[in-house]
């Protein structure tokens, strides 16, 4: 298990057009991978969780992952996010 | 007929109409007695099929530059191959529904949850799974999905409730859209917006609109006008024509800075409530924002913004504006306005009641955690803090003091922010315009906030409709308040602007200008107009008509003299 938190700062937070590309950037990554704040689990691989995710500017996120590319996906999953600016 | 809605994309159009029927819901107790492996089969097919268009749709789309009908296909694709959705049609089929009830009710049940969130942006996307699921359903049962983008002739869509995908392929027939249903926060509203079609969404009685009628579409107030007679459609083209000729006219404005026929420079910046209209502002070469109204950040929610999330506001909004000046408005709430984050009780009198400022100052914790997030943001751009309400010399101090514990605690934790950002207040209590001289040597600029101003001037509600023929910005009473707010501020080098209605009001700012305002905060859709009006003002000339003013006795004298000395063509342009 492999897992880092990260501030979700752009002003839309993850809403479509960033929901959509980080489901196609995980999507190829063999992990399961959950981000999880406060009481919410989202399966980033489907954009109906990430959309109903309420990942929201300003919150602080937990991006956990587990499989053979687990420390790989995490990293590349919090890049993207950090450097989101939509 | 005269029918109303809701302006969701600006502009007019004035044609004839094309009623889209809408794709009725699918029976969701359909069910089927085909084997369950091979509906799956059949579901999983079609989805393929689907999604194979769907992409090389959006990389049609991504050549021709259109990025943001591609990404919204590309969302759609998303959604039509979303794994939880397919786990959900799965196990309908399972329980005996046919394929194309089974989507039916998996999507419905998607959409269901996305409207249960508290996120107006997240509830249109259930309009995108309404959307995807019905051209999968349409796929299903080989029934023919709407199509725009083989349109003959110029139309005017009329519709219940016209789904996004229907506009992405739209070629470029389409002049207007009119549907019952929608705001302006739907992605049909923000589509039609940047296709540069006029829209009116929630608009009432539609079904009174008849296939190939001919229709004025007036997406600036929101109104549909049919049945015309011939006179009236020779009005509705002129306007129409008219209106285009304006935009282009002041468009030139885009780029090029406001400056008074005589050379004198006057900044005209924008008041936001909220990020999400900082593009259009940048586009219209605003100066920067006057006016940031931070109460959205405190309604409709039980709990408080914390840091983080101001923090995160105030740094984007000041990174797109690429080093113009931010100005945050601290918290300017009452008990008129729903904060239940505040548990504010209710009061007689909010208006002359426990706001803004007093909160602040009262509940300290509110007024740091917002000046912590704006000082944070202070390194990303020009930040500028402003106290509302102010009403004398003590609460100002007192603000300050606050601000500077903020600044220490700050300096403590090794957090970077602005040492000398500029921090000035509101005028708008009388009391402050008054004491100008008392106050502008504690504050870094002012800025007039001639709504309250004016009502408290004249003890008069404007939304009271007894009273509210008292209430005009052009009163003298008013008008001698501001004159000296601006001489007080032009002899001590600090800046003045005027951030309320009467900023973007083309009666008013012939006085304003004369008076030695060299700043205004106007609304984003009045930019361009307001830079147009000062090309054409003569600052030495406005001097005169300002010294007049103050000696008028009412407001319609002024008003009078105004009219008297502007030029025709100002004139013509309200």
């Amino acid at each position: 298990m492999y897992s880092q938190t990260i501030l979700i700062k752009n002003p839309s937070g993850l809403h479509a057009r960033p929901a959509t590309r980080l489901v196609i950037l995980t999507k190829k990554y063999k992990s399961t991978i959950e981000i999880v704040h406060d009481n919410v689990v989202v399966d980033p691989k489907s954009i109906l969780s990430l959309l109903s995710g309420e990942l929201r500017p300003g919150t602080r996120v937990e991006v956990r992952a587990e499989g053979e590319d687990e420390e790989l996906a995490v990293k590349e999953i919090c890049e993207y996010i950090d450097a989101l600016e939509e | 007929m005269v029918l109303k809605g809701v302006a969701a994309s600006p502009g007019k159009a004035a044609g004839n109409i094309l009623v889209i029927q809408d794709i009725p819901e699918y029976d969701r107790e359909e069910k089927s007695t085909a084997a369950a492996q091979e509906s799956i089969r059949r579901v999983d097919e079609a989805i393929d099929e689907l999604n194979c268009e769907m992409e090389s749709l959006s990389k049609r789309l991504s050549t021709a530059g259109d990025d943001m009908k591609a990404a919204m296909v590309q969302m759609h694709a998303a959604m039509l191959t979303d794994k939880i959705l397919r786990t959900e049609i799965e196990k309908e089929i399972n329980r005996g529904y046919s394929p194309p009830a089974a989507v039916a009710r998996a999507a419905y049940r998607q959409q269901k949850l996305l409207l249960s969130l508290n996120d107006t942006l997240m509830k249109e996307r259930a309009q995108d799974v309404k959307d995807v699921s019905k051209r999968l359903i349409c796929r299903l049962t080989g029934q023919t999905y709407p199509d725009l983008s083989d349109l003959r002739g110029e139309a005017i869509i009329v519709s219940d409730n016209l789904l996004p995908s229907m506009l992405t392929s739209a070629n470029g027939k389409v002049k207007g859209l009119i549907m019952a249903k929608g705001s302006k926060t739907s992605h049909v509203a923000i589509l039609a917006a940047n296709m540069g079609i006029p829209a009116v969404l929630g608009c009432a009685s539609i079904e009174n609109l008849h296939d190939g009628e001919f229709v004025f579409l007036d997406a600036v107030s929101g109104t549909v006008y049919s049945g015309l007679s011939d006179e009236k459609i020779r009005w509705a083209r002129g306007e129409d024509v008219q209106y285009r000729s304006k935009l282009d006219r002041l468009s030139v404005w885009k780029n090029r800075k406001s400056v008074t026929k005589d050379g004198k420079r006057i900044h005209v910046l924008a008041n936001i409530m909220d990020a999400s209209v900082t593009d259009q502002l940048m586009e219209n070469g605003a100066d920067g924002v006057g006016l940031f109204r931070t109460e959205f950040l405190y309604m409709n929610r039980e709990t408080m913004p914390n840091e983080d999330e101001q923090f995160v506001i105030y740094q984007n909004v000041a990174k797109k504006l690429k080093g113009r000046p931010l100005t945050i408005r601290t918290m300017d709430i009452g008990a008129d306005k729903t904060a239940s984050c505040l548990k504010m009780e209710k009061e007689e009198n909010p208006s002359l009641g426990y706001r803004a400022i007093r909160i602040c100052l009262d509940r300290p914790e509110i007024l740091k955690v917002q000046l912590a997030a704006a000082l944070r943001a202070s390194v990303f751009g020009k930040i500028k803090i402003m106290f509302p309400m102010i009403s004398g010399t003590e609460e100002l101090d007192r603000a300050l003091e606050i601000l500077n514990d903020v600044k220490a605690e700050l300096e403590k934790k090794e957090i970077p922010f602005d040492k000398n950002v500029s921090v000035g207040i509101m005028i708008e209590v009388p009391s402050a315009a008054v004491l100008a001289d008392k106050l502008v040597g504690k504050a870094d600029f002012f800025s007039i906030g001639s709504n309250d101003l004016t009502q408290y001037t004249l003890a008069a509600d404007r939304l009271n409709g007894r009273v509210s023929h008292l209430y005009s910005h052009l009163n003298p009473a008013v008008l001698r308040l501001i004159r000296n707010t601006i001489d007080t501020a032009n002899k001590n080098g600090k800046t003045c602007s005027v951030c309320g209605e009467m900023a973007a009001d083309p009666a008013a700012l012939p006085i304003l200008i004369g008076m030695g305002l060299k700043n205004i905060s106007v609304n984003p859709p009045s930019v361009l107009l307001m830079k147009n009006l000062i090309g054409l003002s003569d600052q030495s000339r406005l001097a005169v008509l300002a010294e007049q003013a103050v000696e008028a006795e009412t407001p319609q004298q002024v008003l009078a003299l105004v009219k008297d000395t502007v030029s025709q063509e100002y004139k013509n342009w309200y």
